[in-house]
């Protein structure tokens, strides 16, 4: 099990890694300001 | 977390969420302390090079002429049943293989060859403070590839050996003090112990909880390749000043030649390489924009390409070990500081969203 889950975050932290900047969080729009979106952002990577 | 950015005229973007320690009263604010770990290299790479600058220091002269003790640095070659085998360096180290990370130096953190010859030679780890712990070997000849490691303790070293001061009063009085950085240090003031956050883990349930962990407030040496305690404020007029080519606060720290040299490729053809972890419970493995070749500057991560973030070619960045980041886009004349406090270093949710706080800067940009 341990072997499992560390092999999975070796995976998953390479590809999110590569992913994140693909917009895994997609929150923040074009539109808006700055304030606005980053607020949003990461007020919600929080809940 | 905390986000900052700011461009060379200022800051445009402040917030902090969530809390200092979780489960306890007490948010997380814009002036919450932090260990910035690893994020303290480029402090004391600016320091070595404002050294340089004045022409005490040499990037291409052996370092042991500054730190005596790297003349008995050994390679690692293998081992003879449980005894580490080695032999000396065929060339000598320099600061510039120290700071860019090709002296040959590791950390136990992604090596189980020094995992193993620390357990073996009754060494404690870097995190210790301990100089004992500035005695393990080197996992190659100087300047044959990049491995990240204990160097700029070496170069701190270095600092304190031609100023003749310890490393946190030589930047206090020429880099944090020049700057306004009033909230770093390597010794948490009670003042700045007031609003320090907590360095959280994540469990095997996969939820944080807060730790006591804690770099020591009286270590043999002031670890100059991780152990300040600062804030998003006053990291973020460090980028400033780089953005502004050695200027900030209306002082010079840096000459702008300096800080051009500072932000060149500086180890060849050598590139940066995905750091494969070697304590799960302390680090994911780790690589910033997987695929995408990367150099390093004199203290700096360089990435070659245009990050899907819309980070420019040729941008300066790097981390510490808590989910602590930082970028400078010299082009864009934009940069970033996005800080946690939580472990493994490459956290799955803590990573990401750096990478998505630097894309929302870049679209408020474009």
């Amino acid at each position: 099990m341990k072997t499992d889950r560390r092999t999975f975050l070796k995976t998953g932290a390479a590809l999110l890694a590569g992913a994140a900047a693909e917009g895994v969080y997609t929150e923040s729009s074009a539109e808006g300001s700055l304030k606005q979106n980053a607020d949003a952002l990461l007020r919600g990577a929080i809940r | 977390m905390i986000a900052t950015a700011t461009t060379r005229d200022g800051t445009i973007y402040e917030g902090a969420f969530g809390e200092r320690v979780l489960g306890q009263s007490g948010a997380m604010t814009t002036d919450t302390v932090v260990w910035i770990a690893s994020m303290t290299k480029a402090l004391t790479g600016t320091a070595a090079m404002q050294l340089v600058e004045q022409g005490k220091l040499e990037l291409d002269t052996p370092a042991s002429r500054w730190a005596p003790e790297l003349a008995d640095a050994k390679v690692l070659v293998g081992w003879d049943n449980d005894q580490p085998v080695t032999r000396a360096p065929k060339r000598p180290i320099t600061l510039r293989h120290l700071l860019t990370h090709t002296a040959g130096f590791a950390y136990d953190l992604w090596s189980p060859d020094l995992i193993r010859y620390e357990k073996v030679k009754g060494i404690p780890g870097i995190i210790s403070c301990q100089n004992i712990a500035l005695t393990t070997p080197l996992l190659f000849d100087p300047g044959e590839r990049w491995e990240y490691g204990i160097n700029i303790d070496w170069a701190g070293k270095m600092v304190e050996s031609v100023s003749g001061k310890r490393l946190g009063v030589y930047m206090q009085e020429n880099l944090f003090s020049p700057l306004g950085m009033n909230n770093t240090a390597f010794k948490i003031t009670p003042e700045m112990r007031a609003r320090l956050a907590k360095i959280h883990m994540r469990g095997e349930d996969g939820k944080f909880a807060p730790t006591n962990i804690e770099i020591p407030q009286e270590p043999e040496f002031e670890m100059g390749g991780g152990g300040l305690y600062s804030t998003a404020g006053d990291y973020l007029l460090f980028v400033r000043m780089i953005l502004n080519r050695g200027t900030g606060n209306g002082n010079r720290v840096l000459k702008p030649e300096t800080v051009d040299l500072m932000s060149r490729n500086a180890m060849g053809d050598t590139k940066v390489r995905m750091l494969k972890t070697a304590m799960p419970p302390l680090t994911n493995d780790a690589e910033f924009f997987p695929g995408m070749p990367k150099d390093w500057g004199l203290s700096f991560m360089i990435n070659e390409e245009r990050a899907p973030t819309g980070r420019s070619a040729g941008s300066l960045a790097w981390a510490g070990l808590a989910n602590t980041y930082f970028w400078i886009d010299q082009r864009k004349g934009v940069g970033g500081v996005y800080l946690t406090q939580v472990l493994p270093f490459a956290d799955e949710k803590a990573l990401p969203l750096f990478y998505a706080f630097e894309k929302a800067v870049y679209q408020s940009m474009s």
